[in-house]
């Protein structure tokens, strides 16, 4: 009967009703949200920003000092002994070599300075040009090039037109060829799609005239927390194979070290707005709650009057806010996960602001379960809290007095 | 019964002290249809809200069925409330968002009255103050009159020792007044419940078979 009384009263209230579980919902909803949003922006980072650019690189020693990255003599000259020595630790799932180069590229009477990446044609890396193709096809085969929607635009060209690459190889002389375009892609960064374009590993290899060299291995992992391990396991095994020094070896932190840190303060953010939203909303359900008793003292009082012990009053009171609670939270909720939903499948545009974090033009959110609780959780608790004050205040009048404030 | 002796009861009105009672001496037999008569301000409702545990006296003593209830705690009063004293207020009082059934159920309720046992006791008052057809109403579809008979029906329900009744036809029409009135008196000489009421009226008055008269917080006859 309590339960009735109290769903009942939400009714009786009306606007105030309407009040409070505005509260209760909003506060779920900016919760949930932000929840969605740390999450999607994790995913991001993980699963695809790591996917992509591995869990260990291994690089020339001598790239972090250099003032051309590109420079030819920065090449690893022997990633196959990386690649071996990578694979045979456990928890690597994967070794790639990727031989990145700068490029002037040339159609028509239009060029750019561009930066290649030169890839095996089954490559497990760059999952997001090959989930952006627009048109076309991935590398195929030799003398193919990759290039994005944007670059073609701006080249007027499209599929099966001609692209020449003009570098300075590893002799110092200038050196061209002429690749195909198989594809167009549109990736999830702008800068990306504005800089890069794909050739096959060989094809680089001949433009640069560099054999067997590559400019990074990157490792996957099947767990990134055992990137530590792994890189230390790497740095050993090179060192024993004889080149101590030589190279370079990263874990992901060290790679994306600025993007881990904001990771982190995004999690204080949020923890911040959360903790707002707690304030602000509990402030307000808690002033609409109060009135709420008392506008009720006297029928509280009555009912004290015919047997209803303080407590039964109580408990009265923390039923109708539960039932706020409930209801306010599970309105919240719903909107929330659509919310969260929707902008998982359409993303936020932010452009040049998540750019320039590495994490593409758009922020997606990603719905996590666990999350949508906590945050439904955290509506309930916040009504429940306001009615606790509430009912605290409303319990220690005396009967008495109760009875003598009028309707 | 009811005893009591020497009742006292003093508010504090900022810097004034009222003396609402000033040392009542009376005695209730069960079964017995007493009035508290007397003009506004006299005490009436003072009284009868010590006598129903509502209040405590500033002093003296007041004894229900022998027990002492001045020393009550809150939980005993409340328990005192519910099962051995029935209210019946001058402005009805009902719950508004239960039904006329569940207004007369709630303290059946709260005394953990099984359900089966509780709804076949509510049937039987609600034929007793005629508004059988009236169980699934909410208050604010019922007349003044009709209020205060589901108020009786509730402060029934517990099968109470003393039904103690404020004013209760103060809100009323002279008819309806009447009908609640002879309601009360038929409950009182067809089941025996001790009903003990306070008015102003003097109509009302007539229909008690004792009139207390208070006047200046104290009794001047019994």
């Amino acid at each position: 009967m309590f339960f009735r009384i109290g769903l009942a009263n939400i009714r009786r209230h009306g606007r105030r009703s309407a009040l409070i579980l505005l509260a209760v919902a909003v506060s779920v909803i900016v919760m949930e949200f932000m929840a969605g949003l740390v999450a999607g922006m994790r995913a991001d980072f993980f699963t695809n920003l790591l996917n992509d650019n591995g869990h260990v690189r291994v690089r020339s020693a001598a790239v972090a000092d250099a003032l051309n990255p590109f420079a030819l003599d920065l090449l690893l000259a022997d990633p196959d002994s990386v690649i071996e020595a990578a694979e045979a630790h456990p928890d690597v799932a994967d070794a790639e070599s990727i031989l990145t180069f700068g490029a002037l590229a040339v159609a028509g009477d239009k060029n750019s300075p561009m930066i290649g990446y030169g890839v095996d044609l089954d490559t497990g890396y760059f999952t997001d040009v090959r989930d952006g193709l627009v048109a076309g096809s991935f590398l195929r085969r030799p003398g193919e090039i990759l290039v994005s929607e944007s670059t073609a635009t701006l080249f007027a060209i499209g599929l099966g037109d001609p692209v020449v690459l003009l570098v300075e190889d590893s002799t110092g002389a200038p050196y061209y060829l002429e690749y195909t375009i198989s594809g167009l892609f549109r990736s999830k960064s702008g800068q990306f799609d504005d800089t890069a374009f794909l050739v096959s590993m060989n094809d680089a290899r001949e433009l640069l005239y560099v054999e067997n060299s590559v400019r990074e291995v990157r490792v996957r992992l099947h767990d990134p927390a055992t990137a530590d391990t792994v890189a230390a396991h790497l740095r050993s095994a090179l060192h024993a194979a004889g080149a101590p020094g030589r190279h370079e070896v990263e874990t992901w932190e060290q790679i994306n070290g600025s993007m881990v840190i904001v990771l982190e303060m995004f999690d204080v953010f949020m923890y911040i707005i959360n903790v707002i939203i707690v304030i602000v909303a509990a402030t307000v359900i808690t002033n609409a709650i109060l009135m709420n008793v008392f506008e009720k003292i006297r029928e509280f009082g009555m009912m004290r009057a015919i047997g209803l012990t303080r407590r039964g009053q109580f408990r009265l009171i923390m039923v109708e806010g539960l039932s706020y609670g409930v209801v306010g939270s599970a309105v919240g909720i719903v909107f929330g996960i659509g919310l969260v939903l929707y902008f998982q499948s359409h993303g936020i545009s932010v452009g040049e602001v998540t750019e320039s974090l590495g994490m593409g033009r758009d922020i997606t959110t990603a719905f996590v379960p666990g999350d949508a609780i906590v945050s439904a959780l955290f509506g309930m608790l916040v009504a429940v809290a306001g009615s606790l004050y509430a009912g605290l205040v409303a319990t220690r009048m005396d009967l008495i007095d109760t009875l003598r404030e009028s309707a | 019964m009811i005893e009591l002796t020497g009742v006292t009861k003093d508010y504090a009105l900022g810097k004034t002290t009222i003396h609402a009672l000033r040392g009542v001496d009376l005695t209730i037999e069960t079964g017995e249809f007493v009035t508290v008569a007397g003009p506004s301000g006299c005490g009436k409702t003072t009284l009868l809200n010590i006598v129903g545990c509502i209040d405590k006296p500033t002093g003296g003593d007041v004894l229900f069925s022998g027990t002492d209830i001045t020393s009550l705690v809150d939980r005993d009063e409340a328990k005192l409330r519910l099962e051995r004293i029935g209210f019946v207020f001058q402005s009805f009082n009902l719950i508004p968002v239960l039904t006329v059934l569940e207004n007369i159920e709630f303290p059946a309720v709260l005394a953990g009255t099984p359900r089966a046992e509780r709804r076949e006791y509510i049937d039987y008052l609600l034929c007793e103050v005629g508004l059988r057809e009236y169980g699934r109403h909410k208050p604010d579809e019922l007349s003044g009159g009709q209020r205060q008979r589901v108020s009786i029906a509730r402060a029934l329900v517990n099968r109470p020792d003393l039904v103690i009744a404020d004013e209760p036809t103060a809100n009323l029409d002279s008819e309806t007044g009447r009908r609640i009135l002879d309601l009360m008196k038929r409950l009182n000489t067809d089941d025996g419940v001790t009903f003990l009421f306070s008015t102003h009226d003097p109509e009302v008055m007539e229909y008690a078979g004792r009139v207390i008269r208070l006047r200046d917080g104290l009794v001047e006859a019994a």
